[in-house]
Parts: structure tokens; C-alpha cells; sequence
């Protein structure tokens, strides 16, 4: 199958990057033919996939081939970009519009670039009837295709993104950063993102001052673009001005974008967000696999993501921020069990799921495609092509694990749909009017001489080795899956020995320092 | 896109069905696309007199229209005689005489269309009940044309969809676009299992200009400060005049300050009610209205009462909302999909008993007229949601991806 994956860019870092190259690496290992259409260079990505991304100018041309005899289409939309208009001219093959949410553009919090919101808003409602399928990642922004673009209910699915969580893990805090930031003895009220206006971070500013009259060492340190346009300019020299007014300008710590964010994460106490909207949260979910508390605001996917991992604080209301943020950075106990809650609810985020709910869907909407290929099974040993090279990859091991696994099932469906190579539903049929059906009827009958002895027959053989094959390959699929539950059993029975373990060490620590 | 659109009538003929394929034809001409309508030369659909020219060109569209058979006694004899039989056997004997009887019988569309199919890449007809529809599935087949079909179907009257070539159209169809929700529940309950897609209908918002309220009152003589409550439409019996009467019958013994402006074509059934209810206070009446009329009543209400049972989409109730004003309607399932109870407009029970439909609506407009702050409110939710889902634009931005997606399978095909 020929795939074209097509976005206004691609950065690693950022979380719709980090999805499409999740998206490429499966369609890889299917053994699909993929390209990624982009109008800006890629940024981050490992060699082999740079390769894959190609400008996108030709797009609206119909002059790149692999474009025009694509099989599948998936279209990104973080916003309106001029060459996303070529959903229109797709005149063969199955499209899918992934919807990643925009921003209200009354709560951008700068005049800057706003139109572009307004754009990215009423864009929606103009091209998503040109897709099959309309993907989103989370139950909130599904409500708001429906409810607020009018769109149909039954095309759309929900599909959360998958973050790397064996990046992101508890762990010690690093020395260096604590050394750089000055941070010995303070509490950490950790935020990150880029710091637009819909993110309010004047909100944790305002806030901070009513943390401290309970817990005076916290710290609030924002991570994330602050430089980034106009736009995020604006709203960050408005908040450093009201700390300043505030006079908690020396408890507030702008670090910039960050290269690597696990340590940072393990440098805080507590997670929190007074966002006023978002449409996914990939901070939330990064944020609990590494065993912090979240407080947020109670606004769009929050209620959502953090499930019962985080308390939830009313939007634009200050104080119930801060008394939220005093109540988990002072009860332990309360700590404790937001943080067990945020270790289940982010595996439910993982690649793994991930991919197989993506496979459902890219099932779903190429099902009615005719001549499918079968997915190349070559792949399950080309696992060396997607060899992680920085450090934001998945371990090969990992992929090895789990891949050839969702593969084989996946892989197996197809073989089944069309092991019956028979056309048994096809009419012979002619276009000519009035004179149609009477060709129609010499054609049946001038070749039945062919097709009853001799080809009917060798098709149908075909059609039986076809299914005894099939049989073969399920058989070896539920030994090999029985195999892997048991391991999977195994490492699940391990982790929760360890959890339990560090639960245990916590408390010792805890009763330690008691007795100190 | 080269689309042909296939209707029984089509502009100047006045109907909500013909609205509905006017607005999106020159809409889509006016993206660019290549539209042409095959229709009738007919603008009564109960003579199906052959009035208007066999071509025009209006707002980028082409218009082509084709004499149909006259529905004279003889059609109405063979309709009536194949309801009488249809449904009591089901046998395709009597189907014959249902779509001779329903016309327009063009059989000059169908040999247009077999001859013309392959300038287009798509058909879209629209209206199922009529005969045109068949005409033009039949060529539409015949020469593989893909097929998207606007049914506008009503639940609650079979004739509309429950007849054997039908069922057969709405089978063969790659896409079935919809006006509610309910009406694709409906269709999915029946157990057609093609693409359906809602497309609501909608207004073109430029043709609602604003219009000051103390001056369309004083056109039809109401008072500046009264509770107007407003019946627009043909007086027919589904449309619930008889009810809006009753109920205001009721109210204007509690209250002087309320009055009733009903606009609408007379039928013999309002011309009795207003025999039974001659030289009632506070009752304004005016019969077939110009559009500035109609503009003008709803500028000047307060409230749109219309609890009619048989709508399949309600525009009348977005006209109310372009000019913000709150609606009542009965809660049927198409209406219902339309209105939100309690948020920008209230619903009525239209199957009660009389008493207590009557006491209903009754105390719905007595609230209304109690809290003219929360009827503003709900006109302004009313007036929100027309902008962001009912506008012509959008329903065209609907229809476009439809059929690009009806296209593109087609096409992946060959």
C-alpha cells in the first residue's frame, strides 16, 4: 500500500512530530511505501525517516507520483496550511483527517497570529467532509467535531497519542540540574509547555504567592518555549511583570526549551496547569509516568487524562489553585496515591496500545480498497531500518518484543479478507444502453466453456491451499501469543514486585526521616 | 466537479425541496463547479403543468427542464388505486401506477441523462417520492454514474418511502444524504446500510437583512409592547394551527397583552377555524405573503409557534433564528433533532390529549411571555447555532466532501 502522511512540519520534540513518527515507523514495518509531505524541513528525526519527508509544493500540482497513486492519505491538522487544500483534488484512494485540536483564539492572549486561529477554526468544518475517517486524540476533541463542527459521529475516532514511557520513569533527582537552578531544599511546582496564552501560566505566577504562605521554599519553574513568536513573547513578559509585582520574580525559573525533559520531571514535586484549553495534554501523561502529582485546571481533556491522578482545580480561580497545589505538596499520603494512580493511567498510553488501535483504524478505512496487497512480512527483519538513533527512539528491543506480534495478527485479518480470490459476486455487465443485457448474456455464455472446467476449478483449488495456509499460520499465531502472555504475565508480575518494593523503601525513608 | 442535479422542480418554484437544491447548486456553481439540474417544467406539483422554458441560465447554473405527462384525473385515479392495493398485497403490479400517478413522468430526462451521463462524474437527485427520481436512478445505472440521493423523507408518511422501486433507489445509492439526525436513524433502522450522511439544510444569512421591530409591528397593526406570537406557513391541518389557536384562546383570557399573527397561504381547514373563531381580540391574519411579509412577521414576533407534526426539517424555525427570536415546536423526531429543548427553543407534546397539549403550549408561551429575557436568550443560542451550522456554506462544504468521497471510491475502482 502507498501511504502519504501530510503535515505543515515535523518536529520530534513536539507531540504531533513525535506521532506521525510513530505512524511511519508502522507503516513501515507493514511493509508500506510512505512519504510525509511537509512545507517545512523536518527537525529531529532519524535519517531514515528525513529521507521519507519531501516538500510539499507539488502537492496542489498533482505532480508527485507517489502523491497521486497513493493508497491512503492521513492528513495532520494542528491548523489551516495552504497545501492542506489538496484534500480536495484526492480523486482515488481513502483519506483521513487527524484532528489535533485548535486553539479558541479568544484565549490566545495576544493579537498576534490570532487570525490564524480563526482560519484553523472555520477550516475544519470545510474539510473534514472531504475525509473517510476523521481521527482525534481524545473523547473531548470528538465531542467537538460533532457537536461544534457538525460532523458525523460515526466517522470519528478516538485515538490518544502514545508517549514513550520508558523514557519517562521516577527516579532520583539530578544533581546538575539542582546545582544549576539553585533548587537545594525547594519544593518544585513544575509546568511545561510553550507558553501561550490558552496556557495561562500568569495563573501559576499568581498563584505562587499563596502556595508560599504555606510551603515558603516552592519554586515554580516553567519549562518550554518562551521565546518562541510574538505571540508567546507577549505572554511571558506579562507574567514575568506580575512576578515582579508580586515579588516571587526569584522563585520563578523560565529554563527555555529543554533537549532532554525526563530529569526535569524528576526534579519537581508537583505538576501543575492552569491551562483554559487543551486538546490533548502529552506534558499530563509525561508528567505521571514519571511519579508526579498533577493539579490542572478543570477545562476540556483534563477531567480526562489525569482520571484520579491529579486534583482538579476550578478554571481562572487562583486561590482554589494554590489550595490544591498546598494540599499535595503537605499531605504525603494524598501524594502517594495520585502518583499510584498517574503510574496505571499513563500505561495506558503506551506505544504499544497505540499502535494497535491505529491498526484498527487504518484497517477500517482502507478495508473497501481493492487489491490490497498483502502487508510483506519481509519486515519483521528489517527491524535494523528503524534502528533508534538519538535518544527520543524506542529501544529495539521493545520493538522487536511487541511489533511482528500486532503485525502477524493484523497481517492475518488481511490474508483471511482475501484468501477467497474467487470474484464471487461479479456480474457480467455491459455499459451499452438498451443493447446491454443481451451483450451481457452472449459474454456469460461464450466463455462458460473456459471458465467451468477449467478455470473455476484451478481457482478453487488455489482458494482451498489459501485457507489450509491460513489455518497453519493461526495455529503458530496462538502458540506464539500464548508465549508472550506468559512473558508479558511475567515482567507485569515483576514490575509490580518492584513498585512494591519502592513503596516499601518510601516508607522506610519516610519512618527514617521521621526518626531523624 | 461536474455535477448533475436532478430535482422534480427547481427555481422559481417555491417549496423547501426546491429551496434546499437551489441554495446548493449555485453555491457549488459558485465554487466552481460545473452544476446542471434536470427538472421539470413545472411549478405546481399538482398538475405538473408544463409552464416554464426548456433552458435558462440562472446564478452559473444550467437549467435544463423536460415536459412531464400531466397529472390530471386519470394520474390521481392510478395513485389513489395503487396506495389502495400496494400496501394490502406488496406486489409489484400496483408500483406502476403509484409512479405514473406521483409523476413528473420525464421521459425526455431519461434519455438525456443516457445520453449525457458521461459529461458528469456525478448524479444527485433529489426528492424520493416523486417519479423524476426513478427516471434518473434507471439512466444513472444504466450507465454507471455514482448516485447520491437526498430522499427527504418523512417518518410519519409512508408514501414518501415505503414502496417497492423506492427502497430500490435508496439501496442503489452510494450516498444517502440526509436533512436530521432522526431521518438517518430512521433510514438505518429500516436497515439500509449505504454511507449516510447528514446534511441539515440552511439559509443563505445575506437574505435576512436586519429590520427594525417597532416598524414591522406597526405594519400589521401591533402594539409596541405586546407578546407576539407568530404561526408562519400554509394553514394545513399537521402544521398545528388549531393548537397555537387554543392555546391562545386560553392565554388571552389570563392576559390582554398577548397576540397572534398567523401568515400563511389559507387552506379550507384554517378558513373553518377562522369561522369558529371570528372576532377574537388580539388575532392578526394574513394570507400568502411576499418574502418582505414573511421578513417583517418575524421581525416583528416575539415568538414562533409552529407544533407541526410533519416537518422533515424545519426551516421556518432557522428563519425565526436569523432574527433571534425563540421557537416552539412539537417534539417530533426531526424537529426534535432540530431544536433544543429549554436552550434555543422550547418542545411541545404533539400526541397528547387535546386538554393537555393544549394546556402545554399554552404554559410554554405564558413562560416565554413571563421571561422575555430567557425567549431573547434562547433566540440568541437559536441565532449561534444557525450561524455555525445552518448556513448555506456550510451545507455545501458537506455536500462538496460528500461528493468528493462518492467520487473517489467510484474511481478507485477503475
Amino acid at each position: 500500500m502507498r501511504v502519504s502522511i501530510i503535515n505543515l512540519n515535523m518536529v520530534a520534540q513536539d507531540a504531533i512530530g513525535q506521532c506521525m513518527l510513530n505512524q511511519t515507523r508502522f507503516f513501515r514495518r507493514r511493509g508500506d511505501e510512505v512519504k510525509i509531505y511537509l512545507a517545512h524541513p523536518p527537525q529531529g528525526l532519524p535519517t531514515n525517516i528525513t529521507t521519507l519527508a519531501m516538500g510539499a509544493d507539488g502537492l496542489l500540482a498533482g505532480r508527485d507520483e507517489h502523491f497521486a497513486s497513493s493508497n491512503l492519505y492521513i492528513y495532520h491538522y494542528p491548523g489551516r496550511y495552504p497545501f492542506i487544500e489538496s484534500i480536495k483534488t484526492i480523486d482515488r484512494g481513502a483519506v483521513i483527517f487527524y484532528y489535533h485540536n485548535v486553539t479558541p483564539p479568544e484565549l490566545w492572549g495576544s493579537d498576534s497570529d490570532r487570525h490564524l486561529l480563526v482560519e484553523g477554526q472555520q477550516g475544519v468544518a470545510e474539510l473534514t467532509p472531504f475525509a473517510d475517517i476523521l481521527v482525534t486524540d481524545s473523547p473531548y476533541n470528538a465531542t467537538e467535531l460533532v457537536e461544534k463542527y457538525g460532523c458525523e459521529a460515526d466517522r470519528v475516532r478516538t485515538l490518544p497519542l502514545a508517549v514513550l514511557l520508558d523514557q519517562f520513569n521516577p527516579g532520583p533527582k539530578e544533581h546538575m540540574l539542582i546545582k544549576k537552578y539553585n533548587l537545594f531544599g525547594r519544593k518544585v511546582i513544575l509546568f511545561v509547555g510553550r507558553m501561550a496564552g490558552n496556557k495561562r501560566v500568569d495563573l501559576l505566577i499568581e498563584a505562587l504567592p499563596l502556595v508560599q504562605q504555606h510551603v515558603p521554599n516552592a519554586t515554580l519553574m516553567l519549562v518550554g518555549d518562551h521565546q518562541g513568536n510574538l505571540a508567546i513573547q507577549e505572554v511571558v513578559s506579562r507574567a514575568k511583570a506580575r512576578a515582579i509585582e508580586l515579588g516571587v520574580i526569584n522563585d520563578v525559573i523560565f529554563t527555555g526549551s529543554v533537549n532532554t525533559l525526563p530529569p526535569y520531571y524528576r526534579l519537581a514535586d508537583v505538576y501543575a496547569t492552569a491551562s483554559l484549553h487543551e486538546g490533548f495534554g502529552v506534558p499530563l501523561i509525561e508528567a505521571m509516568a514519571s511519579g508526579l502529582p498533577i493539579v490542572a485546571s478543570r477545562v476540556t481533556t483534563h477531567p480526562w487524562v489525569i482520571g484520579e491522578a491529579g486534583l482538579l482545580a476550578e478554571p481562572e480561580n487562583v486561590a482554589d489553585l494554590a489550595a490544591k497545589l498546598v494540599q499535595v505538596l503537605t499531605d504525603d499520603q494524598l501524594c502517594g496515591n495520585l502518583v499510584q494512580h498517574g503510574l496505571t493511567r499513563a500505561r495506558q498510553f503506551s506505544l504499544e496500545q497505540y499502535e494497535e488501535n491505529w491498526a484498527r483504524i487504518i484497517n477500517e478505512a482502507t478495508a473497501w480498497l481493492p487489491n490490497q496487497p498483502y502487508p510483506r512480512l519481509r519486515s519483521l527483519t528489517t527491524q535494523t531500518d528503524n534502528a533508534p538513533i538519538n535518544t527520543s527512539e524506542i529501544p529495539k528491543e521493545r520493538t522487536i518484543a511487541i511489533a511482528p506480534e500486532i503485525l502477524l495478527a493484523s497481517g492475518l485479518k488481511e490474508l483471511e479478507s482475501t484468501a477467497d480470490v474467487m470474484i464471487r459476486g461479479y456480474v457480467v455487465r455491459s455499459k451499452m444502453p438498451i443493447f446491454g443485457p443481451l451483450i451481457a448474456w452472449l459474454r456469460r455464455n461464450l466463455t462458460s466453456h473456459l471458465r467451468e472446467p477449467y478455470l473455476d476449478p484451478m481457482l478453487e483449488r488455489q482458494v482451498s491451499f489459501n485457507w489450509r495456509v491460513i489455518g497453519w499460520l493461526k495455529y503458530i499465531q496462538n502458540v506464539w501469543s500464548t508465549m508472550l502472555a506468559k512473558e508479558r504475565h511475567q515482567t507485569d508480575s515483576r514490575f509490580q514486585a518492584l513498585e512494591n518494593e519502592i513503596k516499601e523503601l518510601r516508607e522506610q525513608i519516610a519512618e527514617l526521616k521521621k526518626q531523624q | 466537479m461536474r455535477l448533475l442535479h436532478v430535482t422534480h422542480q427547481y427555481r422559481p418554484a417555491i417549496g423547501g425541496a426546491e429551496r434546499y437544491i437551489t441554495d446548493l447548486s449555485e453555491e457549488l456553481a459558485r465554487r466552481g463547479h460545473q452544476v446542471d439540474v434536470f427538472t421539470s417544467r413545472s411549478q405546481d406539483y399538482l398538475t405538473w403543468h408544463n409552464a416554464l422554458p426548456y433552458f435558462e441560465q440562472l446564478d452559473g447554473v444550467n437549467i435544463y427542464r423536460f415536459n412531464s405527462l400531466p397529472r390530471n384525473g386519470l394520474a390521481w385515479r392510478a395513485l389513489e388505486y395503487g396506495f389502495r392495493h400496494y400496501w394490502q398485497t406488496r406486489h409489484r403490479f400496483y408500483e406502476p401506477f403509484i409512479f405514473y400517478g406521483s409523476g413528473p413522468v420525464c421521459l425526455g430526462m431519461l434519455d438525456a441523462i443516457l445520453r449525457d451521463a458521461h459529461k458528469y462524474d456525478l448524479i444527485h437527485i433529489s426528492q424520493l417520492h416523486y417519479s423524476h427520481s426513478f427516471t434518473a436512478y434507471l439512466a444513472a445505472c444504466q450507465r454507471h454514474l455514482p448516485i447520491v440521493i437526498t430522499p427527504l423523507l418523512h417518518a410519519e408518511q409512508r408514501e414518501t418511502y415505503d414502496i417497492g422501486y423506492l427502497q430500490t433507489i435508496l439501496k442503489g445509492s452510494q450516498t444517502i444524504l440526509t436533512l436530521t439526525t432522526a431521518e438517518k436513524q430512521y433510514l438505518v433502522k429500516l436497515g439500509y446500510d449505504n454511507e449516510i450522511i447528514v446534511s441539515g439544510s440552511g439559509l443563505q444569512l445575506r437574505d435576512f437583512p436586519p429590520l427594525d421591530k417597532q416598524t414591522c409591528r406597526a405594519q400589521f397593526n401591533l402594539p409596541a409592547n405586546g407578546f407576539v406570537m407568530l404561526f408562519l406557513g400554509r394553514k394545513t391541518v399537521y402544521k398545528g394551527l388549531d393548537k397555537c389557536l387554543e392555546a391562545f384562546v386560553t392565554l388571552r383570557q389570563q392576559r390582554n397583552d398577548i397576540y397572534f399573527l398567523a401568515v400563511g397561504p389559507e387552506t379550507e381547514f384554517s378558513t373553518q377555524l377562522w369561522q369558529r373563531y371570528q372576532g377574537l381580540e388580539g388575532l392578526i391574519v394574513r394570507g400568502t405573503a411576499s418574502n418582505e411579509e414573511r421578513l417583517a412577521a418575524l421581525a416583528a414576533c416575539d415568538v414562533l409557534a409552529m407544533p407541526s407534526t410533519g416537518e422533515s426539517f424545519g426551516i421556518v424555525y432557522l428563519e425565526a433564528w436569523a432574527y433571534h427570536k425563540a421557537v416552539i415546536g412539537a417534539n417530533i423526531n426531526a424537529v426534535a433533532s432540530l431544536i433544543r429543548d429549554d436552550v434555543d427553543g422550547l418542545l411541545v407534546e404533539p400526541h397528547s390529549i387535546t386538554y393537555s397539549t393544549r394546556g402545554l403550549l399554552a404554559h410554554q408561551l405564558n413562560y416565554l411571555a413571563d421571561h422575555p429575557e430567557i425567549a431573547q436568550r434562547m433566540g440568541q443560542h437559536g441565532r449561534a447555532k444557525l450561524e455555525q451550522r445552518y448556513t448555506v456554506e456550510h451545507i455545501a462544504d458537506i455536500v462538496e466532501g460528500t461528493y468528493a468521497r462518492t467520487i473517489r471510491r467510484k474511481n478507485s475502482f477503475k
